[in-house]
């Protein structure tokens, strides 16, 4: 049956939660792709033959022509939604995706990836520098307690001071200073 | 943060390419040359005018529109699945019948006579109302076997709002219980990531 | 045929899709219960009307810090629960900035022990979040309705545009980089014919017709609420002033852009 493999693209998001990436499936998006080619290549054909005053061809070319917008369709939605999540995983992690979440995409989203970083900090450079990546609940304290989940060595704060961020040790620190480092996960918040 | 949470279907939407992939039963009205290949139970190089396939609904639509094809109500939007739906709608498994309950029937409606397609509208219009008020209680619940029970008669988009208010109501609790201090988080995909990573770094 | 379910079946309003109702009125309580502490204990120096006199955003009257972060915080509030796009508050956002800058020296001086140093830089913090959760908000809303935006703006004159020269600007790149990508995978490889961006089919457009809590600040009367039932006439309805409704965004778009009524 048409639109088949397509739909695969679509099952392949739809299983996983939308924040997390499957790997980039090019086999099968090359397998749409060709289903796409033979779709038109007979679709041609047949609006030849129909030319030739013979109209019944019409239903097939219109069939097939369905078959061919539905292709379309679940392929640019696989992409575009891809393109949403990999967005998302930018703000989450900082413009910099660690090893194995970067191997889901394929090269264009890497290129793409990088022009959305490059655009971005043409954006915020206009801002005077404000950096929109952080401050992502509204503040109710200054410090925040937090403990360390890895061994991160030594983080510098912005007025000189070090601190030596070790595994399972606990800090109070400025909140606007640990805020990137919570989202990703190197630092755990411990309300009260 | 997330946008404005309501739903409307767009061309990218994966809930809507969904629900548009599952299948209706269509007879054929206009022989459709060499593609007999879409009917399995027929050896003929054609469809063949009088056969009885199921396609997937967004081919039907084109079809359908061209007079190629009549769709018929699947066994989930039946008369009779209608009745029950009309006389016990909360204890119907919706998540069963067709995931996209009320997606995909609004789009079988859109295939099938005035009168019919009404009908079919009316009641999934009613079975909605008379179940969102299951949805709000379900999401209030404490969890239990027999609120999980409940939860899997659910259609995708009962599911969705029902787990969407659930954590709204987490919120209004939280904050009416006067807290002042919000947890802050790592990011749902990191912490994921994390969780992924993690037993493996212990094992080595 | 692409009529959103949750609508089709809300002419019962106590039955709309709920998050919908819980969504407004979480967010706006967590966050005017921040900028009600805020002005609380603001310390007197920080935002003192007097360093601010006449900002030049209006002729007839001087507008002050309090009033300046006033009017911003609706700005804000609407912006986030609106599910279009608002015109974007130029000179409220240069304004603040300013004083963040101003509030930071005056932060940065102060000895670290001193106890006013943390009242300030929490003040400060608050500004901040407020600021960037605007930007942020417009941000995302740009780069979902991308297409539908920039064709918005390029209808509209010069005087009267919703976007600032940087978002414009991010919204162009944003729309090439991703056409670039989708014509480099797929569009390029497709059928001739099929290979073009539909934007007639394929722009997304935010949900109008979702459902808003609103609060009116003056007295409207005869707003007109479409029901999604053919059957039914549309409604007519007067709000008194300071009074809270729950209403689709679409029937009240103009009176918020021009502030008759703010969302909440």
């Amino acid at each position: 049956m048409f639109g088949v493999k397509a739909f695969e693209l679509i099952r392949d998001l739809t299983l996983t939660g939308p924040e997390a990436l499957p790997l980039y499936n090019s086999e099968t998006v090359r397998q749409v792709l060709e289903e796409m080619r033979v779709l038109y290549e007979r679709n041609q054909r047949d609006v030849n033959n129909s030319v030739n005053e013979d109209s019944s061809y019409l239903g097939t070319v219109h069939l097939r022509h369905a078959a061919l917008e539905r292709n379309k369709r679940c392929l640019l939605a696989y992409l575009v939604n891809r393109l949403q999540r990999i967005r998302d995983l930018r703000w989450d992690f900082g413009s910099v995706l660690p090893g194995d979440v970067a191997g889901s995409l394929c090269e264009q989203e890497v290129q793409w990836l990088q022009n959305y970083n490059r655009h971005l900090a043409t954006y915020m450079r206009g801002l005077d520098g404000l950096d929109l990546t952080q401050e992502h609940c509204p503040p109710k304290s200054l410090c925040l307690e937090v403990r360390c989940l890895q061994d991160y060595g030594l983080f510098e704060l912005e007025d000189g001071e070090q601190v030596l961020l070790k595994k399972d040790s606990i800090h109070l620190l400025p909140r606007s200073e640990c805020l990137m480092l919570i989202r990703q996960g190197v630092l755990e918040h411990i309300p009260h | 943060m997330k946008l404005n949470p309501s739903y409307e279907p767009n061309y990218f939407s994966l809930e809507d390419i969904c629900a548009t992939n599952s299948a209706v039963p269509c007879r054929v009205e206009m022989m459709i040359p060499n593609l007999g290949e879409m009917d399995r139970g027929s050896h003929s190089e054609h469809l063949e005018t009088g056969r009885r396939l199921e396609l997937p609904l967004w081919m039907a639509f084109n079809l359908v529109k061209r007079h190629l094809v009549k769709a018929d109500c699947s066994k989930a939007y039946s008369q009779s699945a209608r009745e029950i739906l009309k006389a016990e709608p909360a204890v119907v498994d919706l998540m069963k019948q067709e995931p996209f309950y009320y997606e995909s029937g609004v789009h079988v409606a859109s295939l099938l006579e005035p009168e019919e397609a009404n009908d079919l509208r009316k009641v999934l219009q009613n079975t909605f109302q008379t179940r969102s008020k299951d949805v709000i209680s379900l999401s209030q619940a404490e969890l239990s076997k027999e609120v999980i029970v409940r939860e899997q008669l659910l259609s995708k988009e009962e599911k969705t709002l029902m787990l969407e208010s659930r954590v709204k109501w987490a919120e209004v609790e939280h904050w009416l219980s006067g807290k002042l201090t919000s947890r802050e988080l790592a990011a749902v995909s990191v912490s994921n990531y994390l969780k992924r990573k993690r037993p493996r770094d212990d094992a080595e | 045929m692409f009529t959103s379910i949750y609508i089709i079946t809300t002419p019962d309003i106590e039955l709309i899709n709920l998050s919908q109702l819980l969504h407004p009125q979480i967010s706006v309580c967590c966050h005017l219960n921040i900028f009600k502490m805020s002005s609380m204990d603001t310390p007197s120096n920080t935002l003192q009307d007097s360093d601010l006199h006449d900002l030049g955003l209006s002729d007839d009257e001087p507008e002050t810090a309090t009033s300046v972060l006033n009017k911003f915080q609706t700005a804000w509030i609407n912006e986030k629960l609106s599910p279009e796009i608002l015109s974007y508050q130029g000179d409220y956002v240069e304004c603040l900035m300013e004083q963040i800058k101003h509030m930071d020296n005056n932060v940065r001086k102060l000895d670290k022990r001193d106890l006013r140093s943390g009242l300030h830089a929490l003040e400060l913090s608050r500004i901040k979040y407020m600021l960037t959760d605007y930007l942020r908000v417009r941000l995302e809303k740009i780069e979902k309705y991308t297409y539908t935006i920039l064709e918005a703006e390029s209808s509209r004159s010069g005087d009267n545009l919703f976007l600032s020269e940087g978002e414009f600007q991010f919204a162009k790149d944003f729309f090439g980089n991703t056409q670039t990508a989708l014509q480099t995978i797929a569009l390029r490889h497709f059928p001739r014919p099929l290979a073009s961006f539909d934007p007639a089919k394929m722009s997304v457009q935010p949900p109008m017709n979702s459902y808003v809590f609103v609060k009116a600040k003056k007295e409207v009367s005869g707003l007109i609420v479409p029901t999604h039932d053919p059957e039914e006439q549309d409604e007519e309805l007067d709000l008194e002033e300071n009074s809270q409704h729950i209403l689709p965004y679409s029937s009240v778009a103009a009176l918020v852009k021009d502030g008759t009524i703010m969302l909440i």
